[in-house]
Formats: structure tokens, sequence, C-alpha cells
């Protein structure tokens, strides 16, 4: 099974955009396929399930990148900084490993957002592409399928 | 020369504080304060909202522990329709109460603490996290890891999400349980008790080691306070409130919570936007006294469950003076946690469909009182006849062991900081100290009177063009 996690936080705006992708990407495939985990940030406990799955797409918000254009890159393991709260895709890899001894293939979508202010809806501009985005992570996924 | 050392912010715990040594002439300690430098603000601006909204609006004062906020309010908002809500509503509410203590206690007792009790108070500070303990202690880091995800899938079950769930409303819960979750929760259970008995049995084999710790630890001498159960055993959900000291001698009991005012005081000290909380028939500070899984355990006749009760003869031997011994209590509670939800989930109409009671407001004031897994926590709420908060005061479980926290680190940092010898360990045992007690400081700093405050207008190229200050 794949697994999608999508993070970020609903209250801020664009930065849902995560948590969006992944509530919606779940009534696109069939439930034994594809296992989606919205969540307000990246925990120590997600390492269980992303060792338990086949791979793993992660979907996070990027003020840094131009808006509405997406960057598709793989993800390694890496070492954790020393703050627990400030996780990575690439610790919770590492984790993944010295925990439950495995770790799938891993990537990250990251998507430009122009706004991360307080609110609890995603900007007018951003849900247009929501559509778009939903299309390019699906191709993705079927893919690996 | 007098010198004065900073620890900011304090690592590993919940919120942002920060901590001052006052060094002396000849180096050693002179002082010591802990400062909550965070103000949340909720007493004020929940002001002007209907009622209803109290329990969703005051789960968002904390991420980590929202349930005992939601149960507290929920709790004083019955209090306002002055209903008695039914029992297997109560009963669905301590489960969850009960889940959340499993999930919030395995957080403190693994990610926050394990890696000073694991890998010392000395260790490179950037190994000394979650991480490093799984590179080290790999079982202890997945055991953590998978407690604190059960704790949190039961709270999914119950309430719909892990965190900020909309389940407990005035009156009950807005939903009943089904027999499927109630089952596949029950099913969860001896894997959570194997896994945190594991825990317990490898950190009393290794407590000894903790003897300078254990002994510094216990200077600062209170009393302790928590909820009860009609025969005097551990309760999170409702009950009488008990004081006691470290030997087992109650100083008072059957105290009703709902009377809080009559024995409890808050005062407001200039270092901290915490306030200070002390029981009133000893003055202040006096009646410093602390609450928590520590406080509990001290002043309870049994926890009330087997597993959990077996661990009390060994408890009862340690220096119970020590907050060092809050994280054996901490895990002694997720024990309890567990024995405790699997005999709710058998009460024979826990799948009742009756789990609210309906009214409008009848009375124009609430209180609510329940046990976070930090000690006791009070929502206090009055409303106008329109059902709109006029007032709301919360003693929140932190602020009843700030006085605590404030002294112990002023003891140990006597006992460890030197300045002709300094290096970073004694900083973190400082730091270790506050961690012992859990604090949620997010969740504790509101109002109380007329804030002190200072504002600074600050021109782009930083120089300080005014200053504001009450």
């Amino acid at each position: 099974m794949i697994l999608v996690i999508g993070y970020g936080n609903p209250l801020r705006g664009d930065d849902a955009i995560g948590q969006v992708l992944a509530e919606q990407l779940a009534s696109r495939f069939a439930p034994e396929l594809l296992q989606t985990l919205p969540c307000f940030q990246l925990t120590p406990e997600l390492a269980q399930p992303i060792s338990a799955a086949a791979a793993v797409l992660f979907i996070d918000a990027d003020i840094q990148l131009t808006p509405y254009t997406v960057l598709y890159q793989t993800v390694q393991p890496e070492p954790s900084g020393a703050l627990v709260h400030h996780v990575t895709p690439g610790s919770l890899l590492t984790l993944a490993t010295q925990l439950y001894g495995r770790v799938p293939p891993a990537r990250l979508i990251r998507i430009g957002v122009p706004y991360l202010e307080y609110s609890a809806e995603l900007s007018p501009s951003l849900r247009e592409y929501v559509p778009h985005f939903l299309d390019y992570a699906e191709a993705i996924l079927r893919k690996w399928l | 020369m007098a010198k004065t050392l900073v620890i900011d912010p304090v690592t590993r715990i919940e919120g942002h504080a920060k901590i001052t040594i006052y060094l002396d002439d000849a180096g050693e300690v002179q002082n010591a304060h802990f400062h909550v430098t965070q103000v949340r603000g909720f007493e004020k601006f929940c002001e002007g909202r209907p009622f209803h909204e109290m329990p969703s609006l005051m789960a968002r004062i904390c991420g980590i522990c929202p349930v005992s906020h939601l149960l507290a309010s929920a709790k004083a908002c019955d209090g306002l329709l002055a209903v008695r809500i039914p029992v297997p509503a109560a009963n669905l509410r301590r489960i969850l109460n009960l889940a959340q203590m499993i999930q919030s206690h395995a957080l403190s007792f693994f990610y926050l603490s394990s890696p000073d009790l694991l890998l010392g108070m000395d260790a490179e500070p950037a190994a000394r996290n979650l991480f490093g303990v799984a590179q080290q202690q790999p079982q202890i880091a997945r055991d953590g890891v998978r407690l604190r995800q059960m704790g949190q899938q039961m709270i999914e079950m119950l309430g719909g999400k892990r965190i900020h769930p909309s389940w407990v409303v005035p009156g009950g819960v807005n939903a009943p349980l089904s027999a499927e979750h109630r089952d596949k929760i029950l099913a969860m259970i001896p894997e959570g008790i194997t896994t945190v008995q594991r825990t317990i049995t490898w950190f009393k084999g290794v407590i000894e080691k903790y003897a300078p710790e254990i002994q510094t630890f216990s200077r600062v001498k209170t009393l302790f306070m928590g909820l009860v159960n009609g025969d005097g055993n551990l309760e999170f959900y409702h009950g009488y409130l008990r004081l006691g000291d470290a030997a087992g001698n109650i100083i008072a009991d059957h105290l009703d919570p709902v009377a809080y005012q009559d024995y409890i005081g808050e005062a407001v000290e200039p270092w901290s936007y915490l306030k200070s909380v002390f029981y009133k028939p000893q003055g202040y500070p006096a009646g410093i006294y602390r609450v928590g899984p520590l406080a509990r355990l001290n002043v309870v006749n049994a926890c009330g469950t087997p597993l959990a009760d077996a661990e009390m003869p060994f408890f009862r031997t340690l220096d119970r003076q020590s907050s060092f011994h809050y994280h054996y209590a901490r895990l002694i509670e997720i024990l309890h946690g567990f024995e405790k939800v699997q005999e709710l989930l058998h009460t024979p109409d826990i799948l009742s469909q009756r789990v609210r009671a309906e009214a409008m407001p009848n009375s124009n004031e609430g209180i609510g009182v329940a046990e976070a897994p930090r000690g006791t926590l009070i929502h206090h709420y009055k409303i106008d006849d329109n059902g709109l908060i006029t007032h709301a005061n919360l003693v929140i479980a932190t602020g009843h062991n700030n006085l605590a926290m404030d002294r112990s680190v002023y003891e140990v940092a006597k006992e460890y900081v030197k300045s002709a010898h300094m290096n970073e360990g004694m900083l973190n045992r400082v730091e270790a100290v506050i961690r012992t007690f859990d604090p949620c400081l997010s969740c504790s700093t509101h109002a109380i009177g007329q804030m002190p405050l200072q504002l600074e207008l600050i021109a782009p190229d930083g120089t300080v063009v005014e200053t504001l200050a009450r």
C-alpha cells in the first residue's frame, strides 16, 4: 500500500494545501491501494506507518517557491535536528530505519503558495489550482502502483 | 564579579520559558527564577462568546492536552445548564481523558525526558533527543512512539480526530461509542500494558543511577493536591480534592472542587506571566503545593486497578518529595490508564445511545474541575442571561506548580552551577528539574487583573523609538 502524508496548518491559509490534497486523493483510489494521513505537522509517530508502506509521498506547502509551481524531489534519510518538533521527511525515514528496520522509497511534492496568513481556508487563487495538483499527484501515484 | 546566566529557551518542554541564574561575586548561585515568557489571554478574549462555544474554544489552548480543557470546560458548561449528564456520557468522557493521559505521559517520558535518562545529563546536546534515543536504545524509543500512537488512536476513535476533537459538548458527548471502536480499543489494551510494563521494569532497574539528582530535586518541600474518588482512590474526571504531604498524611480532604476559591489563591510575580497558585490556609508563599502524577499518587489510598496498585509498594519506598519521581509516577498512570479504559469499556451501558442531557442555561455560573496529565485543571465561567460569557477564570495545572518550579530551579542551580567550572551538563540539570513537572506553558498563562506590559516601538534599523510601560 502506498502512503500519502499531506501536512500543514489548516489555520494558516495556504499552508493547509498538503492536508487538502491528502484528504481529496483518498477518494481517487481504492482504500486497499492508498492510505492517506493528513496531519498538522510531521511527528515521530509517523515512522511506523512509513516503515510499513510500499512507498511514501509527502506533500507540503512552500512559501519560498514561486506560487502555484510544483517541485518534485526524492527524499533520502537524513540525520535529525536537535529539536523533535521540527521533524523533516528525511529524519522520519531515518527513524523508520532505526526503529523498524525498513525504509521505503519516498518522494516529496513541494507546492509554491502565496499566502500563509491567519485563515481557515485556502486563498481563492490557490484553490483554483487544486484540481491541477490533484491530477499531478494522482499521475505520480498511478505510476507507482 | 556578579554574573547572570540565562537559559533561553528551556528545551524539551511544551511552550516558551527561560531560566535566569544570578551568581554573586564569588561565582556562587545567589538566586534563580523560572520565567514563562508567553501570554495566551484566553480568559479575556472569550468574554462575549456564547457559552456553548467554550469547549471547542478552550481546546485550542493546547495541542498536547486539548482533551483536558475540553473536559473541564464541558463540566463548567454542565454547571451552567445545571444538568447531571448520563452515566454513559461521563464514562465516555473518562475514557477520553485516560487516552489523553496515556499519550501525553508517553510524550513527556519518552520524547522529552528519556534523552536525559538514557543518554545522560551530560550527553552532547545535538544527540540528546528522541532520535538519539532511537539510535542507542531503539526498543525504548519504539515503545514510546507506540504508546503515544495508541493514546492518539483511542482519542481519534472516540472523538473523531486526534487533536481538538469536538466530541465533548455541554451536557455530555455528541455521539455514542460504536461497538466497532469499542472492540478496536479493547484489542489495544494487552499490547499497551505489556509495553509500559517493559519500561517500568527497565526504569526501576536503573533508578539508583540518578541518586544525586533525586536528592537535589527533593530539596523543595511542598504539599500535594489531586482529585480522589469516594474511596480515596485515583480519579481523573470527577471527585473531591485532597491535599497531603509526602509522608502520606492528609492535610485537607473532601474539598469541594466547585468551592476552589475558598482554599486556592492566585498571585502574580513580576518575573513571569504565569500566575503563582497557593493553598490559602497556609498563605502565600508558604502554601506552596504540587499537582500532577507525583502529587496524585502521593495523596491517593490506591490507584484502584490491580497492576498499577502492584507498583505502589515500591513507589512508597521512594523519597516522594523528589520531583524526579514524577517520571515513575507517570509510568504508573499510563499503566492505570490502560487498565481503567478496559474496565470502563466493559460497563454494560457503554454503547448507550443516551449520551447527552439537553437544557438551556439554568445558572449564571459554572465551574468544571478535572485532572489533566499535568495536574488539576479548573475552568470557571460566568454568563449573562443571554448565555454570553462575562467572566472566565482558568487555573491551569502548570500554574499550581509554578512556585515549586521556580524554587526548584534555584535549588538545582545552587547544587550544580559553579561558575569556576561551568559546563553545559550543569545547565541541563536545571532544565531537567523543570522537565520532571512536564509543564504545559502554552496552557498556563492567561490573565489576572491588569497585566504588567511593556511596549517598544522599534524602527526598521532596530533603534528603539519609544517605550510604553504599565
